[in-house]
C-alpha cells in the first residue's frame, strides 16, 4: 500500500512570519507537496503581491478567499504564516474545515483567543503542530541528556537565546518602566516585540523540561533600537519563573544586533541538577570560519528593506555542523508520523497556548513591577 | 613551635585554591571544619582550634567557606584578637554584626566580608571592556557559578555574584527577586534584578564545586563580552578523564589576601558596607521563603 501525501495550503506570506522557511522543508519531504496559495481579500496590496509572486514561483495557483481555498479537497494542511492578530481565526476555520494545521509560532493574539483555537481544533479532531520551539537542537540536546539521568533530579534551567541581528543606534530617551506597552499589540510595521518573538523558543524549552509554571517576574525595555523605544516596546528582555515544584527557569530573550556573537547570538541553555550541570549551546558543534576577507573586507549593513533582518541571517564567523538546528525538519517528520498514526505531535496548539500564557504573563509582570502567578486571570489576558 | 601568621579555613573541595595561597604567602596553618581530608597540602591542616593555637598564635584568619560553626568561630577570633578576612557575609544579624565590629574597632582588628573577585583576572578584563566606549550601555549580565551544594555556600556565592555584577553594570541595585530550590541536600539560587541604569542581571548559582571563574555574559548596546570557563581553562585529556591545569595566577585569593594585610599593615582596614551587609542578610531570608513558597521572593532594599 502507497503511503498517502499529504498537500498544503500556504496560507500568506507575511513579513512577520517563517513561511518562505517552511516552502524548502515541503517541497523535499517525500511525503508532501504544496497545492496552493491563499490569502483573505481584505489585505494590505503588498501582501497580496507577495503571495502571488510565490504562487508563481511555485508554479501552483493563488487563491484570493481563504474559505474558497479550503473547499479544496487535495488541501490535507493548512500552513498558517498570516499575523498573529489573524491566527486564531484562521486556524478555526481551518480546523473547521477539516484541515490539519501547522502554525507559525503564535497561535493567537491573547489567551482568549488560544483558549478558543485549542476548543476548536480539539473538537474538529484534526492535528496541529507548532513546529518552530521544541524540535531543534537545544530541546533535543536537553531532553538528551535529562532522560539520561546524568544530571540528577533538575533543579533549574537558564536559558539565554538573542539574535545578532539589526543594525542598532543609539537611543536618545529611553522610555521609563511605567511607560512600558502592555501586552496585546505585539507588532508594528518596523518591529516585533522581542521578549515574545524571542522567548517564545525559550519557554518551549522550559515547557519539555520543567512542570507547569506557577509564578512568572519579567523585565523588559528597549535597549538597542530607537524604533522600538519610539513603540515602548521591547527589543530584550527577561523572564524569571518557577514551575509548580519550585524550580527556577531564567531565560533572557532579544534582538541585540549584527555582529555581537560568532555564529549570530547566543542560544544556549544551563541545565542545572542535583547531580552536575550541563551547558548546552544549539549552536554547536560548529566550526570556527575566520576568513580574512570576510573580516577585514567586510562593510555590512542589513538590507534596507529587510532592516530588522526578519527573513535574513548576519555575517557569522562559524557554520553550523548540524544541518537542521532549528528543528524544523524533524517538526515536518514529527508531523507527518502523527498524521499516520492517527495521534497528536508532541507540541500542539494545546502547549502553545500554555507558552503564550507564559509570555504574556512576564510582559503583565513588566507592566506592574512585580510577580505574577499563573493561570492568568481572564480580564489579564 | 609557634608561628605568628595567617590561618585559612578553607574545605577539601578549596584544595587549589589553598595551594595557590601558600605558594604565593605565608600561612601558618588551615582549620578544616569538615571531617574530609584536605590532600596534599604543604602545611598542617588542623579539625580543632585547640589543636590549632598550640601550633600556631595566628592574628590573621582568612574564612574562605562558610560552615555551621563560623559564627561562633567568628566571634573566638574577635575574642582572641585575630584579623578577621571573610570571603562572604556571616549568619548574623545586623545588630549582632554591629556588636562584633564595635568590639573588633575598640580592639584595633581588621574585619573584612567580601570575596576574592576584585583581583580576578576575569572580572578585571571584564571592567576594562565595559568601560571602552564601543560596549556602549550595560543592558544585561548573566553569571553562573558554583561553589557547594549546601545553602551557606550557595549564598556566599550568590552574594559575591551580586556585588560583582553591580560593580561590572557601574550602577546600585534597584529591584530584586531571589528564588531557591533544595533537593537532596542540593541548593540552587538564583538571583533576578534590575540595576538603577536600567541593566537587568541574572545570577544562577548550581550546586557545584568547581575551582573555576564564573561563566559570565555582559550585554551592551555595542556588543556582548562573554566568557566559557571550563572552554578557557587548560584541559588535560587522559585515560582517567578529564583535567583542569589552571595558570599557576588564575587563583584571585592569594591578590586578595595580600591586599588586606597591606591594608592591616597600613592601618587602613576596609569599613563595612552596612547596606550591602543589609542586603546579604535579605537575600537569605528571601532564599529560605522561596523554598517554603516555591516562587521567586521580593528583595526590599534599602532607598
Amino acid at each position: 500500500m502507497s503511503e498517502k501525501n499529504y498537500g498544503i495550503l500556504l496560507l500568506s506570506f507575511s513579513k512577520h512570519s517563517h513561511q518562505s522557511s517552511f516552502v524548502p522543508l515541503y517541497q523535499q519531504h517525500p511525503r508532501t507537496h504544496i497545492v496552493a496559495v491563499t490569502d483573505e481579500v481584505d489585505i494590505e496590496p503588498e501582501l497580496k503581491a507577495v503571495n502571488k509572486k510565490w504562487a508563481q514561483q511555485l508554479d501552483v495557483p493563488y487563491i484570493e478567499g481563504v474559505d474558497r481555498a479550503l473547499e479544496r479537497a487535495d488541501v490535507d494542511i493548512l500552513s498558517i504564516g498570516h499575523e498573529i492578530e489573524r491566527r486564531a481565526d484562521l486556524a478555526l476555520r481551518g480546523a473547521a474545515a477539516g484541515k490539519h494545521l501547522w502554525i507559525d509560532k503564535f497561535i493567537g493574539a491573547s489567551i482568549d483567543e488560544c483558549d478558543a483555537v485549542v476548543k476548536g481544533v480539539e473538537a474538529a479532531g484534526v492535528k496541529s503542530i507548532i513546529p518552530s520551539y521544541i524540535y531543534g537542537e537545544l530541546v533535543r540536546q536537553s531532553r538528551a541528556v535529562l532522560d539520561s539521568g546524568r544530571l540528577g533530579d533538575l533543579l533549574g534551567l537558564h536559558a539565554d537565546i538573542m539574535f545578532g541581528k539589526g543594525w542598532p543606534r543609539p537611543i536618545p530617551s529611553p522610555p521609563t518602566r511605567d511607560a512600558f506597552l502592555p501586552p496585546g499589540r505585539w507588532k508594528f510595521p518596523d518591529i516585533k516585540r522581542e521578549l515574545l518573538t524571542v522567548g517564545a523558543y525559550s519557554a518551549g524549552l522550559i515547557q519539555q523540561c520543567l512542570g507547569p509554571i506557577s509564578h512568572v517576574y519579567g523585565q523588559a525595555g528597549a535597549y538597542f533600537f530607537p524604533e522600538h523605544a519610539a513603540h515602548r516596546a521591547d527589543d530584550f528582555g527577561t523572564l524569571t519563573m518557577t514551575d509548580d515544584a519550585g524550580r527556577i527557569a531564567t531565560l533572557c530573550a532579544g534582538r541585540i544586533g549584527v555582529a555581537a556573537h560568532a555564529a549570530g547570538g547566543p542560544q544556549q541553555t544551563y541545565l542545572i541538577g542535583t547531580k552536575g550541570n550541563i551547558l548546552i549551546d544549539a549552536k554547536s558543534p560548529r566550526l570556527d570560519t575566520f576568513l580574512r576577507q570576510t573580516i577585514v573586507a567586510t562593510n555590512y549593513q542589513p538590507h534596507t528593506e529587510d532592516y530588522m533582518q526578519w527573513h535574513s541571517g548576519p555575517p557569522t564567523l562559524a557554520a553550523p555542523l548540524m544541518p537542521d538546528n532549528a528543528g524544523l525538519e524533524a517538526g515536518l517528520q514529527e508531523f507527518i508520523r502523527a498524521l499516520d498514526e492517527d495521534r497528536p505531535p508532541t507540541y500542539t496548539v494545546r502547549e502553545a497556548r500554555d507558552n503564550m500564557e507564559i509570555l504574556i504573563a512576564g510582559y503583565l509582570s513588566v507592566v506592574r513591577g512585580k510577580l505574577v502567578e499563573l493561570p492568568l486571570e481572564r480580564e489579564a489576558s | 613551635m609557634t608561628n605568628t601568621a595567617l590561618v585559612l579555613v578553607a574545605v577539601p573541595t578549596q584544595q587549589e585554591i589553598v595551594q595557590a595561597l601558600c605558594t604565593r604567602t605565608e600561612i601558618a596553618a588551615v582549620f578544616n571544619p569538615t571531617r574530609r581530608p584536605i590532600a596534599d597540602l604543604p602545611v598542617p591542616v588542623f579539625a580543632d582550634w585547640a589543636s590549632l593555637e598550640e601550633y600556631a598564635t595566628p592574628d590573621v584568619c582568612c574564612f574562605l567557606t562558610p560552615y555551621a560553626a563560623l559564627k561562633k568561630d567568628l566571634h573566638r577570633c574577635i575574642d582572641k584578637r585575630i584579623n578577621v578576612l571573610s570571603a562572604g557575609p556571616i549568619g548574623l544579624t545586623l545588630n549582632e554584626i554591629e556588636t562584633i565590629s564595635k568590639t573588633a574597632r575598640d580592639r584595633e582588628l581588621a574585619l573584612h566580608f567580601g570575596g576574592p573577585y576584585p583581583f580576578s583576572p576575569l572580572f578585571q578584563q571584564l571592567k576594562e571592556q565595559r568601560q571602552r566606549p564601543e560596549f556602549g550601555q550595560p543592558v544585561y549580565l548573566r553569571l553562573v557559578q558554583g561553589k557547594g551544594s549546601g545553602l551557606q555556600t550557595a549564598w556566599w556565592t550568590l552574594c559575591d555574584a551580586l556585588n560583582q555584577a553591580c560593580e561590572l553594570l557601574d550602577s546600585e541595585l534597584q529591584e530584586a527577586y531571589v528564588s531557591a530550590v533544595k533537593q537532596n541536600g542540593k541548593y540552587h539560587l538564583s538571583l533576578t534584578g534590575a540595576t538603577a541604569n536600567r541593566a537587568n542581571i541574572q545570577l544562577t548559582i548550581a550546586p557545584l564545586a568547581l575551582s573555576l571563574y564564573p561563566d559570565i555574559t555582559l550585554l551592551g548596546s555595542g556588543g556582548l563580552l562573554t566568557n566559557r570557563s571550563v572552554s578557557s581553562a587548560p584541559l588535560l585529556m587522559g585515560r582517567d578523564g578529564l583535567e583542569f591545569h589552571l595558570h599557576p595566577n588564575y587563583h584571585p585569593e592569594p591578590a586578595w589576601l595580600g591586599d588586606f594585610l597591606n591594608k592591616i599593615n597600613s592601618a587602613n582596614a576596609p569599613d563595612l558596607d552596612w547596606p550591602v551587609l543589609n542586603l546579604h542578610h535579605q537575600i537569605l531570608r528571601g532564599a529560605r521563603l522561596s523554598m517554603r513558597q516555591k516562587a521567586p521572593v521580593h528583595i526590599k532594599l534599602q532607598p
